[in-house]
């Protein structure tokens, strides 16, 4: 639908549903008003009528009760047939007087035959209201005089002797009153029925004929019988109904009680629209003439202001070939309303859009390169996921394997012969296995949640010192902690134990756990301790003897005994050699046990490095002179002297050096050399001797061995000093290594720290 | 060097044996005591006072520490230079025996005995210039 339509239909519709829908509201207002007012009209008119029907019939009661108390009627009447009926029309007549409308009365016997009467009128009167009358309740009877064609009702009342009086009325005032409502409307009229719907009055429409022979039976009618007092919400007091001859009508209707009489009004429907129906004929006109006005108005009005808009569009609908600037160019609207400022806008805004276009496209290059490579690392990612997924189902079973063997692992450390607790952070013990109860005494209960290592269990025989280190080392540093230490039993036995505590992280780095795990070394140590003591005492008994030996062969070879022969001398000196080696093998023995037993003293001292070397240099002096070597000794010049134990390093130098010359031809080089490298001293003693082979070098550390190439070559030699020159260094807090050519030389390297040795108390030193 | 007069105190037979031996084919003068009891008896009898005191660390009824200690509480003995002779003796006591004014702490397995002679005749030599 094009712009201009839809502006003018817009404005046209909104303009014609406005004006519709006030019609409507208006009308309807109107409609309901006048029908309001009407009724509220009629029904004061109606009550009105009922009040004075009331006073009217509520007299000719009092007329009938006085009548009832008259003597000479009620004398005349006790004579019944006999009675005189001019006496008695005398009698009446003195009242006739005073009430207009009293014609006379007539007496009944109990089935309703005259006993004597003042009038002639005989109308029908049925049992029932007969019935009623002989109980005293009121009832009336309403009829025609045929003579005067008149309305006449009459009231029935019991007499004291029996019978019922009907006292006759004639009904002109309440006629004259229905009367009155006529004076309103052309069609308005009020009439009365009785509680058997049968016509108690003429009508507008119904003449006196129609009384007591046509009933009323409208919706009205039942409302106001049906429901006297007007209670049921159903029923109005009147309102819109149809009537007796079946026109619509205005009603309102009011029950006279006592009487049971209904009184209606009423007015045809017809006649109070009269005025609306008018009215709406003049609305009617006057909306077409307006319809067509704004019709006209809208289309006028479309116009103006869709032009420049369509025009806009067809710029706007051009932009998309990407030419702002023409298009802009095209833009000539003037005006100075809201559409001229918004032309004006869009040709700013298309020439500013031409200069972002540029940046635009650069910038959707730049990104479409990062979102390609961003794609590939998600496609990347992709096949990690299902590389995962697939890894989680494998998982899946290993951690079905996994949770069998955990309790493999559960059984085992349960029932391991190691002592095994598990303790929180701060040391609380957790879980103990059995050998906790086998080592120490204590039952699992006695130690769960206590200290582990604590006074009250096996602990308390700490020094404070290791103590410190202990939580040092697995708090703090969170690393595990390795010691030999004197526990209690809980029969307060002391134990030798050899622990390891180890801290377990959580993913953050936070200890969570301890485990710790110790073993009863007390009889291990205690054999260890007799071995060496064993050795210790073998190698001092051994010596003796073989003092005496050496002393002995001393003066044999001396010729203190006087001269052997070459042969003999020759034999004394292989006995010599041998008891040497013998001699120093026990020396060596000695060392070691005494290094193993943890019984050596280190005893550091300011020690000249320089000066030691010097003097094992001039120990060895014979040996070397004797290969005719060439020693070369290099100290680093500014070296101070270091605080070490002169009798183990010098050992060190001894061993490293007298290899060096043992293992080397002669003529060749033996050098030793001193340097400082950071915190450490580092000693090289070189030489250019047969080499330790590739397959032994492994091995060259280990106590009693000797490389192969050696042992063929001299038979001197023990195995051990090597290994006690590993064992001094490590001691000492340093290291050692070597780098060995078969057939090229060997160079070996160990390091002292520049702070020295830590002093150590113990038994023995080396060498005694 | 027939002047010298050394003492010497050794309970191994054989060792006493080749000791006695050397030092007199050396022309050396020996008294020698295998026991500890024997020689501080020697010492409190005021019998002569040797040049040089040889002696042996284990002894059978009692340590060459205990014996040094004894004779150093006789005056006379005061400057007598103790060589301790021995195949072992702990640290302590070879400290604590150097203190009291032990010469020198020989291991006997490690000397030759000519070189041990040499040593102490040496020291004898040095102290009589």
């Amino acid at each position: 639908m094009r712009l201009t339509t839809r502006i003018n239909l817009g404005f046209s519709l909104t303009f014609i549903a406005v004006f519709v829908t006030t019609g409507v509201f208006i009308g309807t207002q109107i409609y309901t008003t006048i029908k309001d007012q009407t009724f509220k009209q009629l029904n004061e008119i109606n009550n009105n009528q009922a009040e004075i029907i009331r006073d009217i019939t509520q007299e000719h009661i009092q007329v009938v009760k006085t009548i009832l108390e008259d003597e000479n009627i009620v004398t005349e009447l006790n004579k019944g047939e006999r009675g005189d009926v001019n006496n008695l029309i005398m009698y009446v007549d003195m009242f006739k007087r005073h009430v207009d409308e009293f014609e006379g009365i007539t007496l009944l016997d109990s089935i309703g035959n005259p006993i004597i009467s003042t009038v002639s009128l005989t109308p029908d009167r049925d049992q029932v209201i007969l019935e009623q009358a002989k109980k005293g309740t009121l009832v009336t009877n309403t009829f025609i005089d045929e003579t005067s064609k008149e309305l006449v009702y009459e009231i029935l009342s019991p007499t004291k002797t029996g019978e019922i009086l009907a006292v006759q009325f004639k009904d002109r005032s309440i006629q004259k009153t229905l009367q009155t409502v006529q004076r309103s409307y052309n069609t308005s009229e009020s009439f009365l029925i009785n509680k058997d719907y049968y016509l108690i009055s003429t009508t507008k429409y119904k003449t006196i004929e129609a009384v007591m022979t046509e009933k009323v039976q409208t919706q009205t009618a039942e409302n106001c019988i049906t429901d006297p007092a007007n209670i049921s919400p159903h029923h109005t007091k009147g309102g819109v109904y149809t009537d007796y001859r079946g026109i619509k009508s205005i009603t309102a209707h009011t029950y006279i009680n006592g009487l049971d009489w209904c009184l209606i009004s009423r007015v045809d429907l017809s006649e109070i629209y009269t005025p609306w129906y008018e009215l709406l004929k003049v609305l009617g006109t006057s909306a077409l003439v307006a319809i067509v006005f704004i019709l006209i108005s809208g289309y006028i009005l479309s116009k103006r202001i869709a032009v420049p808009i369509l025009k806009l569009t067809d710029i706007a609908t051009n932009i998309e070939s990407g030419n702002f600037e023409e298009n802009a160019e095209k833009i000539d609207i003037t005006q100075q309303d809201e559409i001229g400022v918004l032309a004006r806008a869009i040709k700013k805004m298309l020439i500013n859009i031409q200069e972002s276009t540029k940046n635009i496209q650069i910038r959707v290059k730049e990104q479409t390169a990062e979102l390609s490579e961003k794609t590939k690392s998600l496609e990347e990612q992709q096949l990690a996921v299902l590389n995962i997924l697939e890894d989680v189902n494998e998982e899946k079973e290993k951690s079905t394997n996994l949770a069998q063997d955990l309790k493999k692992f559960e059984l085992a450390v349960e029932y391991a012969s190691d002592h095994i607790v598990i303790t929180n952070a701060e040391g609380i013990i957790l879980y103990a296995n059995k050998a906790v109860t086998g080592i120490t005494g204590f039952s699992t209960e006695e130690v769960i949640g206590k200290k582990a290592g604590g006074k009250e269990l096996w602990g308390g025989l700490m020094t404070p010192e290791t103590y410190k280190t202990l939580w040092h080392t697995i708090k703090e540093e969170k690393k595990p902690f390795w010691s030999e230490l004197r526990n209690k039993r809980k029969n307060g036995e002391e134990y030798t134990a050899d622990a390891h505590i180890t801290p377990v992280l959580n993913g953050s780095g936070e200890v969570i756990f301890f485990v710790g795990i110790e073993r009863d070394i007390t009889k291990a140590k205690e054999i260890d301790r007799m071995k060496t003591e064993f050795i210790s005492l073998a190698s001092h008994q051994l010596r003796t003897p073989l003092s005496a030996m050496k002393w002995f062969l001393e003066m044999l070879l001396n010729g203190d005994a006087g001269n052997l022969t070459k042969e003999q001398k020759q034999m004394v000196e292989n006995v010599d050699k041998s008891n040497e080696r013998m001699l120093e093998l026990v020396s060596a023995l000695l060392n070691i046990s005494r290094i193993e037993s943890g019984r050596i003293i280190i005893e550091p001292k300011p020690t000249d490095l320089g000066q030691l070397i010097n003097e094992v240099m001039v120990d060895l002096a014979a040996k070397i002179k004797e290969k005719k070597q060439t020693p070369i000794v290099s100290i680093h010049s500014g070296l101070k002297e270091l605080n070490i134990d002169p009798k183990l390093v010098r050992n060190v130098y001894m061993n490293l050096l007298t290899n060096a010359i043992k293992y080397s031809p002669e003529k060749s080089e033996i050098s030793v050399m001193v340097s400082k490298k950071g915190n450490e001293i580092l000693s090289q003693v070189s030489d250019s001797g047969v080499g330790i082979p590739k397959e032994d070098q492994a091995k060259i550390f280990n106590k009693f061995y000797r490389a192969s190439n050696v042992l063929s070559m001299e038979t001197d030699g023990t195995g051990l000093g090597l290994y006690l020159v590993k064992a001094i260094v490590e001691s000492s807090g340093g290291k050692i290594w070597f780098e060995s050519k078969e057939g090229k030389g060997t160079s070996f390297w160990f390091t002292l720290p520049v702070e020295g040795m830590k002093p150590k108390k113990g038994e023995v030193s080396l060498d005694i | 060097m027939n002047n010298y007069t050394i003492m010497v105190i050794e309970d191994e037979e054989l060792l006493l044996e080749a000791i006695v031996t050397k030092l007199g084919i050396l022309g050396i003068k020996v008294i020698h005591y295998k026991t500890g009891k024997e020689a501080i008896e020697h010492v409190k009898a005021g019998q002569s006072i040797p040049d040089a005191l040889w002696l042996d660390y284990h002894l059978p009824d009692m340590t060459g520490l205990e014996v040094l200690t004894e004779i150093r509480e006789n005056n006379s003995w005061n400057k007598v230079p103790v060589f301790i002779v021995s195949n072992s003796a702990n640290d302590e006591s070879v400290h604590t025996m150097l203190a009291l004014g032990a010469k020198k702490y020989i291991l006997k397995a490690e000397h030759r005995l000519e070189d041990i002679i040499t040593e102490i005749t040496n020291i004898l030599v040095e102290k009589e210039n």
